[in-house]
């Protein structure tokens, strides 16, 4: 159940080289004709990634001395990532909102305003949003 | 006929669809996966050539086959009882995720996104569908030999940024990256570049930059003006300094777009775009991507417009 089964209703990956090519290929294919989510790109387990739990802790390890960490992490930056601190919260199954301790969905009374706080994550300024694209247990979740 | 949205219980962005849903007297069952097993139950049947049957949890009971459309909203990974061995978690959580994903991901009705599609974040892929539908993108270099760098630093002013997530969670702290210029003394010092791969990009004179936010048909175009010196490079280190307008989207780029959406089978896409004196030059696109910043900022219903696609259950 991959592939042309879960289509937009757009047309076909455009193969051309121009904008030129691409317009004609928007007027002559149809069909769909996806092929990525069979490709060799996402593993099973990717193909319905699910996303960090909120309380998860942290590894306590430290980083590795300059020459074995990897070149692009010399610009993390502690502490900028967890600075948002979330107003006090409980799920309402009922409302199927975050409510207050008064049951008052918090979007309702600006406790969860997405502007209530700029200090962010990945992208937006709404929340953990880094861990979308990225599974939080893979398939194979041990070093190898 | 219900709206199913896979979301985390804090999600304010869910949360004001619900509302948005149910002020249209649309039906929506909200479900984080987290709640899998303790809160949620899956009694699903495979008859009729489709899946069927139902997922029940604390306040709802969804039938499957009365799903209309699912918004994929970052829902949670499976939380199982402590005493599991690591083993025995692994197992239940693959188990977990081939039988209710696998389910789920079966179900004929319109996705946004579908989960497999999540992939195309992969931006190596983006950046190849981007110039094949018609978009202008950077010149990049990915690589993990040091005399690279040097060599595609000496054409210009150069910037680094991380293939996929800028975090990393290490000293019991999560830290986090953003694009940075790449300076004479970082190409002094180039030890760790052989150790994983690593993405360089030409910088793009910027006069400002751009979300925009596809839904459906729909683009709903942001400007981003930076007012600090190190949002100017990447606009997500200092959201105190940034000023939003919306704008319309030129017919071109926006074709552009539609071209990119379809070639990965997304309905939904956040774009993020530097624009510079040449015009649009495609960064990256989120499949995820928030909206309800810019919404809450400019007035834009964009909520409204993702709401009307998940009630229609089609994009057209």
């Amino acid at each position: 159940m991959r592939g042309a089964a879960f289509s937009t209703d757009g047309s076909a990956v455009p193969h051309g080289n121009t904008l030129k090519q691409a317009r004609r290929q928007d007027e002559q294919e149809q069909t769909m004709s996806m092929t990525f989510a069979d490709g060799p790109l996402a593993s099973d387990s990717e193909q319905f990634g699910l996303a960090r739990p909120r309380d998860a802790r942290p590894s306590d390890e430290p980083p590795s001395p300059v020459g074995v960490r990897p070149w692009g992490l010399r610009g993390m930056i502690p502490g900028a990532v967890e600075a948002r601190v979330l107003p006090t919260f409980a799920y309402c199954h009922a409302q199927q909102v975050a409510v207050d301790a008064w049951g008052r969905p918090l979007v309702l009374i600006g406790a969860a305003d997405p502007t209530a706080n700029s200090v962010t994550n990945g992208d937006g300024d709404e929340g953990r949003s880094e861990d979308w694209t990225y599974d939080f247990v893979p398939d194979n979740p041990q070093p190898v | 006929m219900t709206v199913l949205i896979l979301a985390d219980e804090f999600d304010p962005s869910a949360d004001q669809m619900v509302l948005q849903l149910e002020e249209r007297a649309v039906p929506v069952c909200r479900i984080d996966t987290a709640w899998f097993p303790s809160r949620l139950s899956v009694d699903a049947q495979f008859r009729g050539g489709r899946w069927a049957g139902s997922l029940r949890t604390p306040g709802r009971v969804v039938r499957l086959e009365k799903i209309r459309s699912v918004w994929y909203r970052s829902p949670t990974a499976f939380r199982f009882p402590a005493a599991l061995s690591g083993a025995e978690r692994h197992h239940a959580f693959m188990e977990a995720k081939f039988g209710l994903g696998g389910v789920l991901s079966s179900l004929p009705v319109l996705w946004v996104n579908h989960p497999a599609r999540v992939a195309a974040a992969y931006k190596p892929v983006q950046l190849a569908t981007a110039a094949r539908c018609g978009l202008t993108v950077p010149d990049t270099v990915i690589t993990n030999e040091p005399d690279a760098v040097r060599r595609f630093a000496t054409g210009g002013t150069t910037v680094t940024k991380m293939l996929g997530a800028n975090h990393i969670a290490e000293e019991s702290t999560r830290k986090i990256t953003f694009t940075r210029i790449v300076h004479e003394e970082d190409l002094a010092d180039l030890r760790g570049v052989d150790v994983g791969l690593h993405q360089f990009q030409r910088w793009v004179p910027k006069a400002h930059e751009a979300r925009i936010v596809a839904i459906g048909k729909q683009l709903f175009g942001f400007t981003i003006h930076a007012r600090s010196a190190r949002a100017r490079v990447d606009f997500r280190a200092d959201y105190t300094s940034l000023d939003y307008e919306p704008f319309d989207v030129p017919p071109e780029l926006a074709a552009g777009i539609r071209r990119f959406l379809a070639a990965l089978g997304l309905v939904y896409g956040a774009f993020d775009f530097v624009v510079s004196p040449a015009g649009f030059v495609f960064l990256e696109c989120n499949p995820g991507g928030q909206y309800g910043w810019l919404e809450a900022h400019t007035g834009t219903p964009v909520t409204a417009a993702l709401a009307d696609l998940l009630a229609r259950g089609a994009t057209s």
